[in-house]
């Protein structure tokens, strides 16, 4: 089963976190990282290369970072090339359900990584048209 | 042309990205960095992570002075972005243009401690601290901001887009 680290900009990631772990249970296999502006680039690297490390100890592992460009994703990037590792960036909750659910079935997360790409966007919706395709 | 040249620990974050990079119409972003292993680092993630309609390239400060000259030349929109101020050290006056713009400097290694020393060597606890609402420094780099007044530059103070641009004229320190 892979894991997700969820790298954001404070207090997106642990409020995330949160989110997912009220309605999938407390035992969900997602963890936060919240990049602060109170801290050294030098302790952002360090505090990710710490969770990273650890989290890779027992299998694979989802990094979403909130977008790229910004300073989380800056501080994860070198870890695309780690073997077990793979980056989605741009989340949102709908994703992170299921990124949960198919970690808890066991998915590769490469896998997983590819399909979540297509499965967040379908999940951004327009919710008047639902309205019009139902007529 | 050089459009701006900013200093922000940060480097290449979203308030540069979202923020600058468009209010400026910055095209080519020059960061300076004097670590060989990080300017690697950095070239593999600016290249993976950076929008194609904008160039980031990364020099050292052996190089910054002929890059800056070969931007000033030509075509390019372009931001000098450098981590810290010392990076600037060796660059003449005239070649600093149009202004520096403290962006975010209040990260540096040991800044909490710094602050805590040099706090006690000024009366004015908030000058040292605080250039403007979003800007905060050490008293070591009010001295460095200092030196560049001294020499003629012109520097602002001005985090994020919406933040207002405070002209630096005189430290205390």
């Amino acid at each position: 089963m892979y894991r997700i680290l969820v790298v954001a900009h404070a207090p997106l990631a642990s409020a995330v976190v949160k989110v997912v772990e009220d309605i999938l249970g407390q035992d969900a296999p997602v963890y936060a990282l919240d990049t602060r502006i109170d801290q050294t680039p030098e302790g952002r690297r360090k505090q990710a290369a710490d969770m990273i490390n650890e989290l890779l100890e027992d299998g694979e592992l989802l990094l979403l970072v909130d977008f790229l460009g910004g300073t989380p994703s800056n501080v994860v990037i070198p870890y695309l090339g780690r073997e077990g590792v793979d980056i989605v960036s741009g989340f949102n909750i709908p994703l992170l359900f299921k990124a949960v659910d198919w970690a808890r079935e066991g998915r590769a997360v490469e896998e997983a990584a590819m399909a979540l790409k297509a499965y967040g966007s379908q999940h951004i919706e327009r919710v008047a048209d639902r309205l019009t395709s139902k007529a | 042309m050089i459009v701006d040249i900013r200093i922000d620990d940060r480097l290449v974050h979203g308030q540069v990205l979202q923020g600058w990079v468009p209010k400026l119409g910055v095209n080519t972003i020059i960061v300076v960095c004097n670590s060989e292993l990080r300017r690697t680092e950095l070239d593999a993630i600016y290249g993976l992570t950076m929008p194609a309609s904008l160039k980031v390239i990364v020099v050292s400060t052996d190089h910054l002075l002929e890059t800056m000259d070969l931007a000033r030349q030509g075509e390019e929109r372009v931001m000098i972005l450098a981590g810290d101020l010392e990076s600037l050290a060796a660059i003449p006056a005239d070649h600093l243009v149009p202004r520096i713009t403290l962006g975010n400097l209040c990260n540096s290694p040991n800044t909490f401690e710094e602050k805590q020393q040099d706090l006690g060597h000024c009366e004015d606890v908030h000058t040292v601290a605080q250039l403007s609402k979003s800007f905060g420094c050490t008293g070591s780099q009010m001295r460095q901001i200092g030196e560049l007044l001294s020499r003629g530059v012109r520097i602002v103070a001005c985090a994020g887009v919406h933040d207002s641009a405070k002209e630096i004229t005189e430290v205390s320190c």
